[in-house]
């Protein structure tokens, strides 16, 4: 393996670990949305 | 380039032996391709767009006369709604996706997106989420009529294509937050490794921008909708003001959702026009840095500003005076944005091809949206704007000659890259003056009969507001009819013609001009440092 290829394999690598974190953030908001309604006192 | 072993010699050299699977189902259904990808959402986008597009003729040739004519009022009612979601989350967003995967990577030097599998599940789930929101068009008590932004206790009182609703929209929200996802993955790990953030070129910065609003903001939408759902079917009292519940507070979690979405459709869209416009004027994009921060600026501000679209439900006046305030200063980095197109076009070498010509409409149109935009702001007359034509009228100005025709100028522009080919010069100059012409007769009137009083959403009207509404949909059967038009322009482009050379127009700059056209199925092989004078804004370093 070249030094490119393995450069782009840690690319990837790290595009796995920001996608993950992403998602975490998303299900954060969901779960915000559903708490801020879940909560409110109309 | 600093290798001179280039992107280009190796991409050529690639052309003849680019790897394409064999088969339509390795081809298509389970490529990790970004091109293929990308087609396949254009292609998609574009079906939607007819289909969305049939709905909106049903409805123009309701209101071609006052009176009742060819639909019943339900109908009616679901032809507007099912325009609105298959147009919002169908047509345009999809296709802004299609631009970004065939061109975020070839713009940034990337070899792919950053993550190949996931971005074929974002696109395969789409045509299931439209399957299962088209298919209430043929159950008991149809599809859902309570509007695009699904109010209880309207939308409830539908049949139970609710349930279908809510899991078209689960669908369509997984595979936006995915693409998102991977798009922000791709620019964030994937460039080539001397290009900075401040060289990338602002389509894609606009859509880096654009899917951190789509990941904050979908899943709000999957909140609100599953708990919809549960109120529907589990006896909740999330939106039921007889349990205890309020329905309003659906309003304010919808519009957390609904202003941010505006942007979504809007910001690629000024990334689109940010690329051609400088290929056209020959100079440089002006300003590009106070660019991106006027689009980050818009899209904080959209954030803050959602109750304008609610100033009739009733809030405290502090909480009118502040949304008023907050929504005009969106008014600020957006004016930015339309100076420094003008700038750039100013003392510019420019020539008018098709691409071009649906960029300068799209400045003029875009801008008279947001000027109707910034009359809406103001909390006291709103009163009398709110559920009116004028707003439809409003938000097709944005939607339409703003998103669609950024679309269209970027089909234009990047379909001799994509093809091969060169489209027919003279059929697109056609369509254009066809599309505008009509567009605006479409568009126009309805400011003048929201104006006069005349309410959206409704199949039947009061005689006064006749003549406005004839021309109206004789422009909507002309701009539908010019659409036809394009797909055989496209058509025939795809099939042959003029062949296109690499860099395919003369003042383009940025690395997908490198490689030659049409783009090799596997853009770069050398994933080395690119020539940062090729790329547009190769110099702001």
């Amino acid at each position: 393996m070249n030094s490119e290829e393995q450069r782009l394999q840690q690319q990837r690598k790290a595009a796995r670990k920001t996608a993950v974190v992403l998602a975490l953030v998303a299900v954060g908001f969901f779960a915000w949305a559903v708490y801020k309604v879940a909560t409110h006192a109309a | 380039m600093s290798h001179d072993i280039t992107h280009d010699e190796i991409a050529h050299d690639h052309h003849d032996h680019d790897h394409k699977p064999k088969g339509f189902v390795k081809r298509w259904l389970m490529t990790t391709n970004h091109k293929d990808i990308g087609t396949l959402y254009l292609i998609f986008a574009f079906a939607m767009f007819i289909f969305g597009g049939a709905m909106a003729m049903v409805i123009r040739l309701e209101l071609f006369q006052p009176g009742l004519q060819f639909v019943e009022p339900d109908f009616f009612n679901q032809m507007t709604t099912m325009h609105a979601l298959i147009m919002v989350f169908g047509a345009v967003m999809p296709a802004f996706v299609g631009l970004a995967n065939w061109m975020i990577p070839m713009m940034i030097g990337a070899p792919d997106m950053a993550l190949p599998r996931m971005n074929n599940w974002s696109f395969w789930i789409l045509p299931f989420a439209f399957a299962i929101l088209s298919s209430t068009l043929f159950m008991d008590g149809g599809a859902p009529a309570g509007g695009w932004t699904m109010y209880p206790p309207l939308v409830l009182q539908g049949g139970h294509n609710v349930a279908y609703l809510v899991f078209a929209v689960h669908l369509m929200g997984i595979s936006s937050i995915m693409g998102a996802i991977n798009v922000i993955a791709t620019i964030m790990n994937m460039r080539a490794p001397n290009v900075g953030y401040l060289n990338m070129p602002l389509f894609v910065w606009t859509w880096l921008i654009t899917a951190f609003l789509l990941i904050a903001v979908m899943p709000v939408l999957a909140g609100a909708v599953t708990m919809l759902l549960t109120d529907r079917y589990f006896d909740t009292s999330f939106f039921n003001a007889a349990g205890g519940g309020d329905p309003v507070l659906f309003q304010h979690i919808f519009w957390f959702f609904g202003h941010p979405e505006v942007y979504i459709m809007i910001l690629p869209a000024f990334g689109v026009i940010s690329e051609i416009i400088p290929t056209f004027a020959r100079k440089p994009l002006f300003g590009y840095v106070s660019m991106v921060y006027a689009t980050a600026a818009i899209a904080f501000l959209s954030f803050i500003v959602w109750a304008h679209h609610m100033f009739s439900v009733g809030m405290p006046l502090g909480a009118e005076l502040y949304f008023m305030y907050a929504t005009m200063m969106i008014a600020v980095p957006t004016g930015v944005k339309v100076f420094n197109w003008v700038a750039t076009m100013w003392k510019g070498s420019m020539t008018f091809e098709t691409p071009m010509l649906f960029s300068l409409a799209f400045v003029i149109l875009f801008t008279i949206g947001g000027f109707s935009g910034v009359m809406m702001a103001l909390a006291p007359v709103d009163l009398q704007y709110h559920d009116t034509y004028f707003i439809v009228a409003h938000f097709h100005y944005v939607l339409v000659t703003g998103a669609v025709f950024a679309i269209i100028a970027g089909a234009y522009y990047w379909l001799p890259k994509w093809s091969g080919h060169m489209y027919n010069e003279r059929l697109g100059k056609i369509h254009f003056w066809w599309s505008t012409i009509s567009v605006n007769v479409l568009f126009f009137p309805q400011h003048f009969l929201g104006l006069a009083g005349m309410p959206r959403r409704i199949p039947d009207y009061s005689t006064q507001f006749a003549e406005f509404n004839m021309w109206s949909s004789i422009g909507g059967f002309a701009f539908g009819l010019a659409q036809v038009f394009f797909i055989y322009i496209v058509w025939k482009t795809v099939r042959g013609g003029e062949k296109a050379t690499a860099e395919v127009w003369e003042g383009a700059k940025g690395l997908e001009w490198t490689v030659p056209s049409p783009a090799p199925y596997h853009t770069f092989e050398d994933f080395g440092p690119v020539d940062l004078d090729k790329m547009a804004h190769g110099k702001t370093h």
